[in-house]
């Protein structure tokens, strides 16, 4: 058993990274238990250069766009985990092993690498809104600290103008927003020219907040424009996760403890046994803390709970944001031409908020598409390849793909619980339902229509819905939510799980509604925010 | 099945796909990938690929049908397997990059497409009859 440690986080990613930082900056001894897969063959395999150059010249380029096993050919229906690139891959690797899930309605995408799905983040970073907080259980001015904290630790650049509100708040220090291609600059043009029709009508557009850099921040160089966000971190100008347990790395006060996956934790008068099983040859092993904080992700950190708590079979409730992509033609657009450089990452992101109550909007993320391989999008157009490819690379400069995220409540069918199963490592597997209402169905179609009506008046056709199944969000939260009264398996707001003393949960399980903004600084904040209760509560 | 290969079948496929040839480095991809990929064909599967691969009108044809009613055919994925190998090499980067729309590739686009798609659509009636006996095309 190893001991001796004031804090056990578990996890690397964007939760258990900022909540490690907060107490290692206190000076308490923190571990951070992790599985931490790496990529130890394509990170940074690619050269330091542009998409369209390696294109044009790098004779070793299917390594990293093809894949050393073809990775990047999948015919599946659309899904999210088939569109990570073969660098990104190892985000996802032996998940089914450790963390089986089964269920015909939910297909989430969880990780066990070091720096969990942040490797394949695409950077979005908003704040919730003094509704959405309210909504969510969280203590706004908390938050609104929280946020300034976590904007100076990653840098944020973006997010201003009319979607301030929407974006990034009260956010002070922003970086300037990236360089847009001049089809976004002339996107950009036609709302400013109709700025009054779309904003009566509930649509807001701006460019958006992301954790990318424009201006050097310590370490880490501006935005080059390469477009290959997808495939290395060269210039760290994406803020990742692993960038801050790389730094608490060197602290004397932490320590990374990988290869060990966390199956339960077993609360004590002077603190707490977290066990796991080593992910290298099997073995058990024991740690213990003087206090616990869940940060692995919301389905994960349900499992442990459920396990820790004997509570097989005992149904959870999840929220996950629906998302649905729509390519689109920017046809009133065609005499832009495409540069050689530009980013790959979201270039203009669009609100609709009817009651312009900013309390649930729904956001339209806009991107060029290029830095993918062409195969993904000639499988989905029924047409003879090489036709295709020819007619697809015509309109392939105006091609914008607009991911819709809605918010999400609870319901009857969004639902989690533990199995009994002897043939899994940890002796169980998670199933799952999530199922929207009709009327929830309804209400997402309608503003879908709304959205692709608001598109259209910015000069793109729409082409189709894509609707990638419910988990292809990436955002999950609500599986132990957050209540005033004690009631088991719900947290307290300041994230310790009722009926402990010693155990927090500082990922977003205690969110009890799930805005369509992106969720990740979001929970960061809350993450930073929790690991300061902790130090506070009880004990130390 | 097998992962059987035509004669010389990177090379035929790469002409009917994009008129190139391709050289060593592109034929052990395209090797590679199918059996990656496991890309076998049926007995059925293998005439047919046999004879696309022969002839270019007949390529086109059947692939038309394909690509309308069978976009799941492990043909079909061959095909776009070699277009991932082509796509990812130097010497071909052109064919797969533009700056600019044009109206004009548009417009005789759509013509070919008047051609393409009931020739598709004729094709797809024999493959019907041809695979009537329930096995996948």
């Amino acid at each position: 058993m190893e001991d001796g440690f004031d804090f056990i986080v578990i996890g690397s990613g964007i939760a258990g990274a900022h909540a490690a930082q907060t107490l290692a900056e206190q000076g308490v001894q923190v571990a951070m238990l992790d599985v931490g897969k790496t990529d130890t063959h394509y990170r940074n395999i690619s050269p330091r250069n542009d998409f369209v150059s390696l294109r044009r010249n790098d004779e070793e380029q299917h390594h990293y766009l093809l894949g050393e096993d073809a990775e990047s050919l999948s015919w599946g229906p659309t899904a999210t985990g088939p569109q990570l690139t073969p660098a990104r891959k190892f985000s996802i690797a032996d998940v089914q092993k450790w963390m089986p899930l089964e269920s015909d309605s939910f297909a989430p995408l969880e990780s066990l690498a070091y720096g969990g799905l942040g490797n394949a983040w695409g950077a979005g970073s908003y704040v919730y809104s003094r509704n959405e907080l309210q909504q969510i259980g969280l203590n706004v001015s908390e938050m609104e600290t929280a946020y300034q904290i976590i904007a100076d630790r990653i840098g944020i650049s973006g997010g201003e103008g009319d979607i301030r509100s929407y974006a990034t708040g009260n956010i002070r220090g922003l970086q300037p927003a990236i360089k847009v291609e001049p089809l976004i600059e002339a996107i950009e043009k036609r709302y400013e020219n109709q700025k009054k029709y779309f904003n009566d009508h509930g649509f807001f557009i701006g460019r958006p907040p992301l954790a990318a850099l424009t201006s050097p921040k310590e370490d880490r160089e501006p935005l080059e424009y390469r477009e290959m966000e997808f495939y290395d971190d060269h210039e760290k100008a994406v803020y990742r996760p692993w960038i801050t347990v790389d730094k608490l790395k060197k602290l004397s006060n932490f320590i990374y403890k990988a290869n060990f996956f966390v199956t339960r934790f077993e609360e004590q008068n002077e603190g707490v046994m977290v066990f796991g099983i080593n992910t290298k040859d099997g073995t058990p092993g024991v740690f213990k803390a003087k206090k616990l904080l869940l940060a692995g992700g919301v389905l994960s950190t349900a499992r442990i709970v459920l396990r820790s708590f004997n509570k097989l079979n005992h149904q959870l409730p999840l929220l996950c944001n629906a998302y649905t992509y729509i390519p689109s033609l920017a046809v009133r657009h065609w005499k832009t031409a495409v540069p050689e450089r530009r980013t790959a990452l979201t270039q203009m992101v669009l609100f609709y908020d009817p009651d312009k109550t900013n309390s649930n909007a729904s956001l339209a993320a806009m991107y060029t598409y290029r830095s993918l391989l062409f195969i993904r999008l000639l499988k989905e157009v029924p047409l003879p390849v090489g036709f295709a490819l020819s007619f697809m690379k015509n309109l392939q400069p105006l091609i914008i793909l607009s991911g819709i995220h809605h918010p999400e409540q609870y319901g009857p069918d969004k639902k989690i619980w533990l199995k009994p199963d002897a043939s899994q490592p940890t002796g169980d597997k998670l199933h799952a339902v999530y199922k929207l209402s009709d009327n929830e169905k309804i209400k997402n179609q309608d503003r879908e229509k709304q959205i692709m009506k608001a598109v259209r008046k910015l000069g793109c056709m729409p082409l189709k819905k894509v609707d990638p199944g419910m988990g292809s969000s990436l955002h999950y939260a609500g599986t132990l939510p957050f209540s005033e009264d004690p009631k088991p398996l719900h947290l307290r707001q300041d994230g310790l799980l009722h009926f402990t003393k010693r155990i927090f949960v500082a990922d977003g399980s205690g969110f009890r509604y799930l805005p369509a903004k992106g969720i990740s600084l979001s929970l960061m904040a809350n993450a930073h925010r929790v690991a300061l209760h902790s130090l506070k509560s009880g004990n130390n | 099945m097998s992962l059987e290969v035509v004669p010389d079948e990177a090379e035929k496929l790469a002409r009917q796909i994009l008129r190139c040839s391709i050289g060593e480095k592109e034929k052990e991809l395209y090797h590679f990938s199918l059996g990656k990929k496991n890309l076998s064909l049926s007995k059925k599967e293998m005439e047919i690929w046999s004879l696309m691969l022969r002839n270019h009108l007949v390529f086109t044809m059947i692939e038309s049908s394909i690509a309308l009613y069978y976009q799941r055919s492990p043909i079909r994925h061959r095909i776009l397997c070699m277009l991932a190998v082509l796509e990812t090499q130097p010497s071909h980067a052109n064919k797969f990059i533009n700056k600019r729309f044009s109206f004009t590739r548009f417009f005789f686009h759509g013509l070919k497409a008047a051609f393409i798609l009931p020739a598709g659509i004729i094709a797809g009636m024999f493959l019907k009859i041809y695979s009537a006996d329930g096995r996948r095309v």
